[in-house]
């Protein structure tokens, strides 16, 4: 069984530490990919800990039919995405916070952080395609579950999404082929 | 940033939180449930006083004729009875807390009747589609238009005489005072304001003048 998963049953099973450690796998990983869907990092924290409240809540919803990692960033990105469309029907602007500090102690590699800041720059659905194949090495097929959509959807995402960067880091006056 | 630790005491308030609002909500249905259920029993309680608790001597749901009534109608009665579909009225309440009113006036005619009386009286056939209450007054407002018509039947006449044609009013419950002695040998049938045939009733003959 999932270390994770492991983690998650021992918290349902009354085991406190379960969900500090289930925190500790996931909790700076969501955070990221939430602040690349929604651009502000604050928003992304808390949206994360609703995720994980969602899931310990709704039990029945995860069913163990996908890996936890898979529920656990399709209930971010659904959660996310719903947000962000409440905000606009409400007017409610997100604001940019600055997490200059937690990338760059998430993301050690300067490349990669260059890139992550990047990906802000692309449409939505290319953002979140690049980051979980590049970021979280999701496969084509994990990436289309989360985005509930095929492999050659996914495909189709990247191979756009590298091409939109390309175009992004020549207009910088960056190397694309340096960075990836 | 927070770290693990923080994330988790968020979550578990949040847990909490929630909780409680899943509790609140939950009283708060149930609370509306009762007082629901409660009115709900007020008004099926109200139905079926409505339906099974009726006045003795009102005609009943299923009944299209009563028994006919028989004897002196009580002066100052009033009451009101069901009339399902076709009802003839042969018989009125003894009494009801439920005083006449102005409703279901559409079935009077005539402008003899007194203008705050509804009334059927006694042998009406009252067509209905629906089940109405129809307002009974028995009282003795209504009289005989023209007192002249009693002049002959003063005396009382001799017994199963025709004696007089005399219109009987809507209403009309009491029979004036010259009519003593006399009383309404057929009515089922008779329409508002129809000119029915009134014989005598038994009475002494001795009372009778010489011819």
């Amino acid at each position: 069984m999932d270390e994770n998963l492991k983690n998650y049953q021992a918290y349902l099973d009354g085991d406190d530490t379960g969900l500090e450690r289930l925190l500790d796998a996931y909790g700076k990983r969501l955070i990221l990919f939430l602040t690349r869907i929604t651009k502000d990092a604050e928003l992304a924290e808390e949206l994360m800990e609703d995720t994980i409240c969602d899931l310990l809540i709704f039990r029945r919803e995860f069913r163990g039919d996908s890996a936890l990692q898979t529920y656990l960033f399709a209930a971010a990105r659904n959660k996310a995405i719903s947000e962000l469309r409440r905000r606009a029907r409400h007017c409610e602007e997100t604001e940019e916070h600055a997490t200059e500090s937690f990338e760059s102690e998430c993301i050690a590699d300067l490349g990669k952080r260059c890139l992550y800041n990047a990906l802000l720059a692309l449409p939505r659905d290319y953002r979140i395609a690049l980051y979980l194949v590049y970021f979280e090495n999701m496969s084509y097929r994990e990436t289309g579950q989360i985005m509930k959509c095929s492999e050659w959807r996914i495909k189709n995402l990247i191979y756009r999404g590298k091409a939109a960067l390309r175009a992004y880091f020549e207009k910088e006056g960056l190397t694309y082929e340096e960075l990836v | 940033m927070k770290n693990s630790s923080d994330w988790k005491l968020d979550i578990e308030n949040k847990l909490k939180k929630r909780k409680s609002l899943h509790a609140a909500r939950v009283r708060e249905t149930k609370s509306v449930l009762s007082v629901s259920t409660a009115v709900l029993l007020c008004f099926g309680f109200a139905l079926a006083i409505q339906h099974f608790v009726r006045t003795p001597g009102f005609p009943d749901k299923s009944q299209t004729e009563t028994t006919p009534f028989s004897g002196t109608v009580p002066a100052f009665t009033y009451g009101t009875t069901a009339i399902y579909d076709t009802t003839i009225v042969t018989l009125l309440p003894e009494y009801s807390r439920e005083m006449a009113t102005m409703k279901d006036t559409d079935f009077m005619t005539g402008d003899q009747y007194p203008e705050d009386t509804t009334a059927a009286i006694i042998g009406t056939t009252v067509p209905r589609s629906e089940p109405v209450t129809i307002p009974i007054i028995t009282d003795t407002i209504a009289e005989f238009p023209e007192k002249t018509t009693c002049v002959s039947s003063a005396v009382p006449p001799l017994p199963s005489t025709t004696v007089q044609e005399l219109p009987i009013p809507e209403g009309t419950t009491n029979l004036p005072e010259c009519t003593t002695g006399i009383s309404i040998e057929k009515v089922p049938g008779t329409t508002v304001g129809t000119t029915i045939v009134v014989s005598s009733a038994a009475q002494p003959p001795s009372s009778l003048p010489e011819p």
